[in-house]
């Protein structure tokens, strides 16, 4: 059989598209190009369908490969690390109160880390006084919210 | 054919370059066909070509901002230069994309005004001196500003104030003064407390000398009286001595006469050792016991004698 200049060309793409994949720190989408080069490759190889079908086919099967695998690949993707997050990293320190938080009269603030934050409290009732501990429960903007 | 070819080229390099790689603390932000998509958290993200357009990458680590030079006035109008380096995070990446330009020239922008602001507050020592309180009167004015943009200026550390030449001069004789002036003070307490030392102790060896003086005073009496006592003591001893010794001699004496068993004879010499004491004076009455009636046979030779004693 004469090699057929577009079936180098797909397998040729499949070979690519798997060093792609090998090459991506995680979990990559070019796996499913892979599968789709090489269906269309075969497809191609014996000759049974033209240049433009092939480029339709190929693109058509990885995208419905990546659609239809789309479980698998949440559960192939790693878990996120969201330990460098500022939020995380904030979330659960103990500061202290250096300006009364009082949400009626939208004062207050805390001292963390060497910067001075805006703050409120959790609950508008609740409200704390200068030299107070507080916990830092959430990050709105960059306002803390805080609670006792 | 060659069409075809390079068709298939492009959409492999659009294949590619769809998918995303998004580092730790960093952020992309994503529009599909112009409007606002989504922002891209770390990870591996697949962005659909020619559709899915990278806005802008977003660092979500503290930088660090260097803010050129500001003039400013102190409260007291003292111009004054400075140098200053402004810490700052993106919070919100959508916000520091879409609602200001520039995030980072308008914090540059905003923590300049602001320093001067903060500065034409306070006195030119103030300035020196505390940082905590320009921090914490930045952070009042910063948070307003950089919350709209979703940006934390988390602190403004000074590196440098300069002052005018002639003011720089009178600080420094200032300083100067303040430092002869401690250096002073210094030496005078110093020599007070020398002296004190030197008087306490003279104090205290003009008292270990009284006492030992009075002690020694004490002890020489003692020993006086010690000694005469010891005398008077040992002359009543030495008569008492004496007087044994002779009442001793007289036990002795009789203890021998008795042992010899001759006080008659005794008694006669006596006897005549009496009249003899008579012959003297012949007024002298003497008084003789009863015993000596018995002796009376030897008053002739007596008489003799006495008569003899008469003629001499």
């Amino acid at each position: 059989m004469d090699l057929n200049i577009w079936g180098i060309i797909w397998f040729s793409l499949v070979l690519i598209f798997v060093i792609a994949e090998v090459v991506a720190p995680t979990f990559s989408f070019f796996i499913w190009f892979a599968g789709g080069a090489a269906v269309t490759g075969m497809l191609a190889y014996k000759d049974w369908i033209g240049p433009e079908i092939q480029i339709a086919v190929f693109v058509g099967i990885s995208v419905l490969l990546i659609f239809a695998t789309k479980p698998l690949q949440k559960k192939l993707m790693k878990e996120k690390d969201n330990s460098m997050d500022t939020k995380d990293r904030l979330i659960g320190k103990r500061v202290q109160v250096v300006e009364e938080i009082n949400n009626f009269k939208e004062v207050g603030k805390v001292y963390l880390e060497g910067s001075y934050w805006r703050a409120r409290s959790y609950k508008d009732e609740e409200t704390y006084q200068q030299e107070e501990i507080v916990t830092v429960i959430d990050i709105d903007g960059i306002n803390l919210i805080v609670k006792k | 054919m060659s069409g075809y070819i390079i068709l298939l080229v492009i959409i492999v390099i659009a294949i590619l370059s769809s998918v995303r790689i998004v580092h730790t603390k960093e952020a992309l932000v994503v529009e599909r066909l112009g409007q606002y998509s989504k922002t891209l958290e770390q990870g591996i993200h697949f962005l659909i070509p020619f559709i899915d357009t990278v806005r802008r990458s977003v660092t979500l680590s503290q930088q660090i901002r260097e803010i050129p030079p500001q003039s400013a006035v102190t409260h007291e109008n003292v111009p004054i230069a400075i140098d200053s380096v402004v810490f700052f995070e993106v919070l919100d990446p959508r916000a520091a994309v879409y609602n200001i330009q520039n995030y980072i020239g308008a914090i540059e922008v905003s923590v300049a005004t602001s320093l001067r602001n903060v500065i034409g507050t306070m006195t030119l020592d103030e300035t020196f001196n505390s940082r905590e309180r320009i921090n914490a009167k930045l952070s009042e004015i910063l948070d307003g500003i950089t919350n709209a943009f979703g940006i934390k200026v988390l602190r403004v550390e000074i590196k440098d104030i300069r002052v005018s030449h002639d003011i720089q001069d009178s600080m420094d004789k200032q300083m100067k003064a303040e430092r002869s002036k401690r250096a002073t003070i210094l030496e005078a307490e110093a020599q007070r407390e020398k002296d004190i030392k030197t008087a306490e102790g003279e104090k205290l060896a003009a008292i270990l000398i009284a006492e030992a003086e009075k002690e020694a005073n004490i002890r020489r009496a003692e020993g006086l009286r010690e000694s005469q006592l010891l005398e008077a003591e040992g002359k009543a001893d030495a008569i008492l001595k004496v007087a044994e010794a002779e009442a001793q001699a007289i036990r002795k004496v009789n203890t021998a006469i008795k042992e010899s068993g001759t006080d008659q004879v005794v008694i006669a010499l006596k006897q005549v050792e009496a009249l003899i004491e008579m012959s003297k004076n012949p007024a002298n009455k003497i008084f003789l016991p009863t015993d000596a009636v018995a002796g009376l046979g030897s008053i002739g030779a007596v008489a003799e004698m006495l008569k003899e004693n008469k003629g001499k």
